[in-house]
């Protein structure tokens, strides 16, 4: 991210910040749709996240953080976006925007399908954590320091996302082993 | 599944989806932020100065001691000996009550008694 950019639209520069938003908007997406697995409310949840972010720019002590802040920003948008999601329609199942690319074979299918069940019964904090680790790459540190959580909380939070994934994975594995078994008999 | 077999599966998982946000998404929140005022920092001045972990040390160990001094100079010394509470009530002399003399012969004539 371009410092001189961010002090500009730190002191008021609109314009700087309109740049700054269009070079970050599509990371920002991609970071929200994994955790809230919906285009419609990872795009609110981006939009909410760039007004909260020139909102408050101007209390951003170091130019040099504003990837780390702002992502931190994103993530309670995130939070907030499920919180309304799970209020309006908790029964309503989502299904993938993107439909199966055509190199997937039905393993890959049936994986994806278990991934997203599995990640679908997460709670959005364990959801965060697990893309901000396995997604963007951060360790745990930087993602306890730039959410400001204490690092044993993002651990936990990341095992249980992975246990929960991994029981997804092995439920779907023993279902296609008997339905084959079946199939043999 | 192991853990490093997991992690390409959940890694090519998170990498499969939408990459791009639409312009339209992207225009909108550009509008909305048009129409936001910034908040301003409260403390912009003392943000600006850059000021080592050192003088903030020797800051907050000034300040502290300069507190501490005004503390003691303004909290008035108690009184050594008088404990809590202050001192106390000195005892007033006992109002007098007027008992009736017992040396004359009390006679009922109602109930036809007398107590010498």
């Amino acid at each position: 991210m371009d410092v001189v950019l961010v002090e500009a639209a730190r002191s008021g520069d609109e314009e700087a910040f309109a740049s700054i938003a269009r070079g970050s908007a599509d990371r920002l997406f991609v970071v929200a749709h994994r955790i809230l697995r919906d285009v419609g409310r990872a795009e609110d949840a981006v939009q909410q996240t760039l007004v909260t972010a020139w909102r408050d720019l101007p209390a951003l002590r170091e130019a040099d953080r504003f990837e780390a802040w702002i992502h931190r920003i994103l993530v309670h948008a995130c939070y907030a976006e499920a919180k309304r999601a799970s209020k309006w329609s908790a029964n309503v199942a989502m299904l993938p925007v993107d439909g199966p690319a055509a190199r997937d074979t039905t393993q890959d299918i049936v994986t994806r399908d278990a991934l997203d069940r599995g990640f679908r019964r997460l709670p959005t904090e364990q959801r965060a954590a697990f893309v901000l680790h396995h997604y963007l790459g951060w360790s745990v540190a930087e993602i306890a320091e730039n959410l400001g959580v204490p690092m044993e909380t993002i651990r936990s939070r990341i095992r249980y996302a992975k246990s929960t994934l991994r029981a997804a994975l092995d439920a779907d594995a023993r279902t296609t082993s008997i339905v084959s078994r079946e199939a043999m008999a | 599944m192991n853990e490093s077999e997991f992690d390409l599966v959940a890694r090519a998982w998170l990498d499969d989806g939408p990459s791009q946000m639409s312009d339209r998404a992207v225009l909108s929140a550009l509008e909305e932020v048009h129409a936001t005022r910034q908040r301003r920092a409260r403390w912009p001045a003392l943000r600006a100065i850059p000021v080592s972990n050192f003088a903030r040390l020797a800051i907050t160990a000034v300040l502290g001691v300069a507190v501490g001094l005004v503390a003691t100079s303004v909290v008035p010394n108690q009184p050594d000996e008088s404990g809590v509470g202050g001192p106390f009530p000195s005892p007033s002399a006992a109002q007098a009550v007027d008992f009736p003399d017992l040396t004359n012969t009390f006679v009922s004539q109602k109930n036809g008694f007398s107590i010498n």
